[in-house]
């Protein structure tokens, strides 16, 4: 009678997914997203799932959650007030950063304002080298000035970035203790735990974000706890971390914060993830086109590609996450006709308000979705979220007006005109995504989810080649499923320094560093450590090179082999490789990870349902002329059921539009569309 | 006039010639990838000192993806130069290899690869990729020395010369390169490595015509050029007939005799097309501070771009409506045999301010102070004593952005024509023999003024090694200049400390330095905006409290 249950907070909707581990029976609940308060709605999401399923709180095993609330912290600045303390003579850390410039062009355009401001970063005398040697100890009176200093300041976290100290943590972890027996009600991030790496700018901007937003979580997740008591809930409380991989509520609280700042985009690429494996796709694009944004992640090999340094509103963060691009065209973005007479689509977006002229809503520019309207692509008179009716004669109107008359064409002609431009926009987007990574898009499936990326996808396969569009049952489904399935998981690096061949005894002392914090992490995370597989990978690169390349590190392997391998996939990614060059060794970086409690994919809900899937038909711009489309209802396409288009098919959170494609439903419900030429 | 006029009948052009502007910039930017993926050296792969260019059959520039403004410029017109040079054209299947700075525009290791594109029916276009390349051989490591009077003394010089025929690449010409150069291996995979990604270029270049047609590309291509023209012409018409003059000056020495040089422009606005006269420009000196023309046509497209349209196409569209008016054998346009190796890094940053100056004459909206005004180049070269191996250290540091009404200058960071990334303290100190003592905002270094401007930043590093030390650094004896009654930026300053002792250096020297020497190098901040007295109280208290008032000395 065991269950499990995953939650995902969304920008609109909280998707809820209990299912029963033996039977894979589930119960999903949707409810809109208590903005700001994100609690609320989870808890209430919670009951209504508990009574549907009319199971007692005492039947749950683990309560997997995937939240917004570092993300929003980080987008609406109101994060913690913290402080920074840093190795004499290097204050400035944060304001220099890498010295780059955002924009080559725009002379108002500014990198984000550093998270601690200048009177709050603290210089410590301390010094340790590149080898982890100490040079100066650390000063003691220092840190307690710096403590009496920002004791009347109303701090609540600190980070504490030393120079080297991924060598050595001992300043680091001095200082830390120094200052909790000071202001013991301080949360403290060390730099050498967020983050064991080289490279102090990276390392500051996470820790510093780890600090930040180590209080809104902690206060988040808190009142989310009491309530889950107050039902009678004990089951743990996992969160999401961005690179996939659950942690429990207390290290996401100050240890990890900083993992959870795409808790919520995680979640859908596991569920994706999970998708595809079933399906038997090993290389997937996904795509997810929402009001204003397309995101492309990529899963090659059967896994999700994972970076572990990336950027979020201009602040560095190394810790591991999906490897997303993000690319500013989605529903609400305006089509405009320049000065110089061509047609642009975005950047500029009608957001949610007054969104786009069609749902009435004051909008009077034409938008992507209008466009997509003006085609019958969207039906008019369809609800939308409840509250939206389509209007076709305002979203043809606002087109005729800053489009097709500009441009003296029809209305029609115009809106495809927009389609073309912004399915441009996210083919390069698409092609960049992989050709950058040194992949042929056209070797890849694409998945689609989100409002607006079904709309788009059968034209983007075909223009990029791709023969296999896939749209999984409803994107809540998909955040559940990932969160259901997501394991325990825990990342530790080590410098290496130096040539590879003669490192053996180096690489073993880092090796055994590294699993043994993982393990400590283990048993603190309350999980067996006899469960926990460890992955080793090794960084290495040619003397002198910039760049650095992970390949698997087998402890059990001459180096030599591993040397070899190096050779192969740096053929692979960059065409050559460089046998007479020596090899340097730059980082070992271990992942640990324990499966989920059981991994039975739930059994989609609301699909599969009886009755006339046809449900009506509306008139459709196809081939320069319109046409009375069938309508589908996609709730009651059976499994296994063939098609062909030209169709227009209907779920509660998006529209599919098919042309003259072959269409069928798969036995977990995906849509698969045949879009090869 | 009618030419300004939107065609009435370009409705669906007007569709699709955007679409092929993604597909163009989507080959550009592939062109690059393939570039980053394969090169070798860390000027191309980390520092992205390089960029790629589409154009189409008749020779004009239809896409460009620069990664650093100072390249802005240099690839129109390259065909018809290259063209004229070689009296005839490149046959199918060949590419140029050229790095004339005449003729590619830029300093001698930017070396330039340039393949033609045909499909079935013809010819329908070329790409091109620029890439800085460690060493072409010269009187120094880098070829960027400062003792230099002639071109001859700063390495190889090729004109457009066919280094791929018939798709393989001629090993002759490969030899006589590797031979020129101090990193033979190196300077050859980099070429391979342009090689690759033309190759690139010209196959998504021929699929995206292909699938087009011929007459249809042709037409859009044509559109697009004239829309970047027209929003252009657009953005001046709403200048017309103004015109401003500005002058500044670079830092240079005859001997040991500081021997300034004035840098001038003139800039009207008549029937929507802007002229930019330098006529008045000191003429060109035995060193290697000369810009090329080209260089300075890209100084004056970044000014362009910065006031009219930041998002504007980089593109032949772009140099229609502009006229630039150049003095023979000047600062800002030297002949053969002149030397121009700092040409990107110094006098670009002096060109661009003298039009920010005449710019924001012409549009005092939109006004910005000077910046730091030079790239703030250190070198540093010798025997590592921790490994025995020779090393080679080369960063551009940041300086403070000038203020423009309404904004303070940013802090810390690259302006107008470069745009790279620091090296990480923790990276320097693994890698080289110094410590670095401190790397900070440099306090007292922003203009003063109801919007302050940016500060420069200080390094202080002690060498662990002997070795030759060579800085290219401005603005250590004039102001970078604040506008609307802002104060000036602080100087930049270099010093070095031996035995408790402190001098400083001339801006641009070569020093022989020992180990235990303490180097600091100061650069300048960015000029302020408005009269200070007018600065809101809450900025000057935070100012205040974070240490970050206005310059002082």
């Amino acid at each position: 009678m065991a269950h499990l249950l995953g939650c995902d907070v969304g920008g609109t909707f909280t998707d809820l997914c209990l299912v029963d581990e033996a039977s894979g029976q589930a119960v999903f609940v949707k409810t809109p997203t208590t903005v700001g308060r994100q609690a609320i709605a989870v808890l209430e999401a919670t009951r209504t799932a508990m009574r549907q399923a009319e199971i007692a709180p005492t039947a749950l095993r683990r309560y997997a959650h995937g939240t917004t609330v570092a993300t929003n912290a980080i987008l609406e600045r109101k994060g913690g007030r913290i402080a920074l303390l840093v190795t004499r003579g290097f204050r400035d850390l944060l304001l220099i950063g890498r010295q780059t410039r955002p924009s080559l062009y725009d002379p108002k355009a500014r990198r984000p304002q550093p998270l601690v401001p200048r009177d709050l970063v603290f210089e410590i005398d301390e010094r340790v080298d590149a080898i982890g040697s100490v040079v100066s100890p650390l000063d003691r009176d220092s840190v307690a000035r710096a403590a009496k200093a920002l004791s009347t300041q109303g701090i609540e976290a600190v980070a504490i970035v030393f120079l080297h100290s991924y060598a050595n943590r001992a300043h680091e972890h001095a200082a830390a203790r120094l200052l909790a027996e000071l202001c013991p009600e301080l949360v403290i991030s060390c730099s050498a735990d967020v983050l064991a790496e080289i490279g102090e700018y990276g390392r500051a901007s996470t820790t510093v974000m780890n600090a930040y937003l180590a209080p809104p979580l902690s206060r988040y997740l808190t009142a989310l706890e009491d309530g889950l008591a107050e039902e009678g809930i004990a089951a743990p409380l996992v969160i999401m971390q961005s690179g996939g991989g659950v942690m429990p509520s207390a290290t996401a609280r100050g240890l990890k914060s900083v993992h959870t700042c795409l808790s919520g985009p995680a979640a859908g690429m596991m569920g994706a993830f999970h998708i595809a494996a079933q399906g038997g796709l090993r290389d997937v694009v996904t795509i997810d086109m929402g009001g204003t944004s397309f995101d492309v992640g990529l899963i090659k090999d059967g896994e999700i590609l994972t970076r572990h340094a990336s950027e979020l509103e201009g602040f560095p963060l190394q810790v591991p996450m999906f490897d997303i691009i993000t690319l500013g065209a989605g529903g609400g973005s305006i089509a405009a006709v320049d000065a110089g007479g061509l047609l642009h689509v975005g950047p500029e977006s009608a957001g949610a308000r007054p969104g786009p002229a069609a749902y009435g809503h004051g909008g009077t520019r034409p938008t992507v979705t209008d466009a997509n309207v003006a085609l019958g692509r969207l039906r008019p008179g369809r609800r939308i979220a409840g509250e939206i009716t389509i209007d076709r004669a305002r979203a043809a109107e606002a087109i005729r007006t800053h489009v097709a008359e500009p441009l003296g064409l029809s209305v029609e002609a115009a809106a495809e005109g927009i389609l073309a431009v912004v399915n441009a926009a996210m083919i390069r987007g698409i092609r960049c995504m992989t050709v950058e990574r040194g992949l042929d898009p056209a070797g890849f499936a694409v998945m689609a989810f989100g409002g607006a990326g079904p709309l788009h996808a059968v034209d983007l396969c075909a223009a990029l080649g791709i023969p296999t569009l896939l749209v999984p049952p409803s994107p809540g489904l998909l955040c559940a499923i990932g969160l259901l399935l997501a394991p325990w998981r825990h990342v530790e690096t080590e410098m290496l320094h130096g040539d590879l061949a003669g490192a053996a005894a180096r690489i073993g002392t880092a090796l055994a560093a590294a699993r043994e914090r993982i393990m400590h992490r283990a048993s603190a995370d309350v999980i067996d450590p006899d469960g926990v597989s460890v992955h080793a990978e090794i960084e290495l690169r040619y003397r002198g090179q910039g760049h650095q390349l992970a390949v698997p590190y087998d402890p059990g392997a001459p180096l030599a082999a591993i040397a070899a391998a190096f050779h192969v996939v740096h053929r692979e990614n960059f065409g050559y490789d460089r046998q007479d060059q020596p090899v340097e060794a730059v980082a070992l970086r271990l992942t640990g990870s324990a499966a989920a409690p059981n991994a039975t994919l739930p059994l989609p809900a609301g699909l599969g349902e009886t009755g006339e899937m046809r449900v009506g038909t509306s008139p459709c711009w196809i081939d320069g002329g319109w046409q009375d489309v069938p309508v589908i209802d996609r709730a009651r396409m059976p499994r296994g059921f063939e098609g062909r288009g030209p169709m227009l098919v209907e779920q509660t959170d998006t529209t599919l539009f098919v042309g003259n494609q072959p269409v069928r439903v798969d036995d977990a419900f995906n849509l698969i569309i045949g879009t090869a030429p | 006039m009618s030419d300004s006029a939107v065609p009435p009948v370009s409705g669906a052009i007007a569709i699709f010639a955007e679409v092929l502007r993604h597909g163009l910039q989507a080959v550009a930017e592939e062109m690059g990838a393939a570039l980053i993926r394969t090169a070798y050296s860390i000027n191309i792969r980390d520092r992205r000192d390089f960029s790629c260019a589409v154009f189409d059959a008749a020779g004009r520039l239809i896409a460009q993806a620069e990664h650093i403004p100072v390249h802005l410029g240099l690839m129109g017109g390259l065909i018809a130069r290259c063209r004229a040079a070689t009296g005839g054209d490149l046959p199918p299947g060949g590419m140029w290899v050229v790095n004339d700075p005449w003729i590619s525009g830029s300093h001698l290791p930017d070396i330039v690869l340039i393949a033609a594109a045909d499909i079935e029916d013809g010819r329908i276009g070329y790409v091109a990729n620029m890439a800085h390349h460690v060493d072409v051989g010269g009187l120094a490591p880098g070829s960027l020395a400062l003792g230099v009077t002639e071109i001859t003394q700063e390495g190889l010089r090729l004109p457009p010369t066919v280094l791929v025929r018939n798709g393989d690449v001629d090993p002759n010409i490969l030899r006589i390169i590797a031979a020129a150069s101090r990193l033979p291996e190196m300077v050859i995979g980099d070429l391979m490595a342009q090689v690759a990604a033309n190759k690139t270029g010209l196959r998504r270049l021929g699929e995206l015509a292909g699938r087009a047609g011929r007459a249809r590309f042709d037409n859009a291509v044509g559109f697009l050029l004239a829309a970047t023209a027209r929003r252009v012409e657009d953005r001046l018409r709403m200048l017309e007939g103004r015109a401003a003059a500005f002058e500044d000056t670079l830092e240079w020495q005859d001997g040991e005799r500081p021997d300034d040089l004035v840098i001038r422009v003139a800039l009207s606005v008549a029937d929507g097309r802007l002229r930019a006269d330098f006529n008045g420009s000191a003429p060109q000196v035995a060193g290697p501070v000369n810009a090329t023309p080209l260089v300075t046509a890209s100084c004056l497209l970044y000014a362009v771009k910065s006031y009219l349209d930041p998002h504007i196409g980089s593109n032949d569209g772009l140099f229609e409506r502009l006229d630039l008016v150049l003095p023979e054998a000047s600062l800002v346009a030297a002949a053969p045999p002149m030397p121009v190796a700092l040409c990107t890094s110094i006098a670009s940053q002096r060109i661009c301010d003298v039009l920010i100056g005449a710019f924001n004459r012409l549009m005092p909206d939109q006004a910005m102070a000077a910046s730091s005004g030079s790239m703030n180049a250190l070198i540093i070269g010798g025997d590592d004593v921790r490994t025995g191996r020779r090393f080679s250290y080369v960063e551009t540091y940041a300086g403070g952005q000038g203020a423009t009404s309404g904004l303070d200058g940013a802090d810390a960071v690259h302006t107008h024509m470069t745009n790279t990334a620091n090296s990480p303290v923790e990276m320097m100190e693994r890698d080289y023999p110094f410590d670095v003592l401190g790397y900070g905002l440099a306090e007292g270094t922003g203009g003063a003024g109801q919007y302050r401007g940016g500060h420069g930043v200080v390094r202080t590093l002690r060498l662990l090694s002997d070795a030759t030390v060579t800085t290219h650094l401005d603005r250590t004896r004039t102001d970078p200049w604040g506008i609307q009654a802002g104060g000036a930026g602080g100087r930049s300053v270099v010093t070095v400390e031996r035995n408790g002792e402190r001098r400083s250096l001339a801006g641009k020297s070569t020093q022989h330095l020992r180990a235990g020497d303490i180097l600091e190098i100061r650069t300048a901040g960015g000029g302020g905006c408005g009269d200070a007295a007018r600065r809101d109280a809450r900025a000057a208290e935070r100012d205040t409290a974070c240490g970050l008032g206005f310059r002082t000395a």
